[in-house]
């Protein structure tokens, strides 16, 4: 459990499914746990790997991939409206979530992106680059992290 | 080891106050005796060939500028004054890289070593002077010229030498560094912080080499060349400064676990500079003047060094340890 404390996640169970020992006799262990970034989620595996643990399974692959980007500019609601659907029609990732800040004249937006792998993703990242400087935005993207 | 300054602005004058504090240190630790036999600046050139007496020295930095000194050019100097090392220390130009560039040709071409804090020259030709320097059999050093004090590019080419360096991103601006953590601690607009920045001198008079990327770039395109072997240009850097981050992203930013930090970033397929959103437990969301820069590496995975950015007498702490570094080279030919 170390690995998972040290890089900030939050365990919310742990079951010991004794009943389910392999052939080897090793226990499967089901953990779950809250985390609030991709990045420290894959260095906690990693670190598991790293120590022996087998890892057979992931949650749910879409809760897996997630970005936070942030755009700026001079944009109204009928822009976010027009990202989120050519988003949602290119298919693999979504917008889970979208947090608005108004300043004087121009307007700050935080998009949660949630994808069902890396790959996607990346590409709903670059549609994102493409917006933004096809109407003269900012975008702020997360810093890479190691994989 | 007879010297040469050229260039006597804030740096010059806090390097030359060093020399002559740590003669003895110097002597004690590393048997190395600088002398320093010439200073130039614009106004002209003060020479004296047995090596100024540190009174004279204190008078010079104490006066600020070269005064009654020899009509020379710092490429007269170079050419004609006896010394092994030269320190090129004038102002950067990215454009030309001179008057920098001229210089270090002429030490090196004269058979001199070669330390500098200069971006321009190392922006405009950095292959031309390694080649340069290796075909005239002399050192060249430049780790002053990223990250002001932290060891950047001497800690790359010889502690990580086991490793493959796979990325190098960093905080290496500190004026944009200290406008981006006002505007956090603050909430107020960019504009209202340069002028703070400006007021307490951690800003030029004219910011936009920094608040356009435009330095962070240049140290991106030198780590490129000089820690990753490549042969980047300036105009390959993909740059966004921080002039649009307005104190509504940074909040929305901070809301979400996350700084906003202008970091360059060089690896064998990427050269950029933009704002990034850096988580607030990351290394590299140090605040104020400070900068920060991680290795990501094949072996050690991540390093990160942490320092002052900028600042005389910080800078000179790497310029004193590439004349160290340059006396032990030379010791061990």
């Amino acid at each position: 459990m170390e690995p998972i404390s040290r890089f900030g996640g939050n365990i919310k169970s742990v079951v010991h499914r004794r009943e389910k020992k392999t052939k080897l006799g090793l226990v499967p262990v089901t953990v779950v746990l809250e985390i609030g970034d991709r990045g420290r989620f894959r260095k906690i595996l990693s670190e598991l790997r790293a120590q022996g643990v087998k890892i057979t399974h992931v949650g749910e692959k879409e809760e897996l991939s997630e970005r936070v980007v942030l755009m700026a500019g001079r944009m109204g609601v009928e822009d976010l409206r027009e990202i989120t659907e050519r988003i949602n029609r290119k298919g693999g990732a979504r917008i889970s979530d979208m947090r608005l800040s108004m300043g004087k004249e121009e307007m700050a937006v935080r998009l949660r992106l949630n994808g069902k792998d890396e790959r996607t993703l990346e590409e709903a990242l670059s549609l994102l680059e493409k917006v933004a400087e096809e109407r003269g935005l900012l975008l702020v993207k997360a810093l890479e992290e190691r994989s | 080891m007879k010297v040469i300054v050229v260039g006597f602005g804030n740096l010059g004058k806090a390097l030359v106050r060093i020399l002559s504090q740590k003669r003895d240190f110097l002597e004690r630790r590393y048997g190395l005796s600088p002398q320093i036999v010439a200073v130039v600046d614009e106004y002209g050139a003060l020479v004296k060939e047995g090596g100024f007496t540190a009174r004279e020295l204190q008078g010079l930095v104490e006066r600020g500028r070269v005064v009654g000194g020899k009509r020379m050019s710092g490429r007269e100097v170079i050419g004609e004054v006896e010394g092994e090392v030269v320190f090129e220390l004038t102002p950067t130009n990215i454009e030309t890289g001179e008057p920098g560039l001229s210089h270090i040709r002429e030490a090196m071409l004269s058979g001199k070593h070669v330390v500098t804090s200069n971006k321009g020259p190392l922006v405009v030709a950095f292959r031309e002077l390694e080649e340069l320097s290796k075909k005239r059999s002399v050192e060249f050093r430049y780790s002053a010229s990223v990250g002001g004090a932290i060891p950047v590019i001497s800690f790359a080419k010889k502690l990580l030498t086991g490793n493959r360096i796979l990325a190098i991103r960093g905080v290496l601006n500190g004026t944009t560094n200290y406008i981006l953590s006002r505007m956090s601690q603050e909430e107020v607009p960019l504009d209202i912080v340069v002028r703070e920045a400006q007021e307490l001198g951690i800003a030029e008079k004219d910011p936009s080499l920094d608040l356009e990327g435009v330095d962070t770039a240049c140290k991106i395109t030198i780590l490129a060349n000089a820690v990753l072997g490549r042969n980047a240009k300036l105009r390959e850097v993909k740059r966004e400064g921080i002039l649009r981050v307005t104190p509504e992203v940074i909040r929305l930013a901070h809301e979400a676990g996350f700084a906003v930090k202008l970091v360059g970033t060089a690896s064998d397929r990427l050269l950029e500079v933009g704002p990034r959103l850096v988580p607030l437990h990351h290394p590299l969301a140090v605040s104020g003047t400070l900068n920060a820069v991680t290795f990501e590496l094949d072996l050690a995975r991540e390093i990160t060094l942490t320092g002052f950015g900028a600042g005389p007498q910080e800078t000179s702490s790497s310029l004193l340890g590439d004349l160290v570094d340059i006396h032990q080279s030379l010791a061990s030919r």
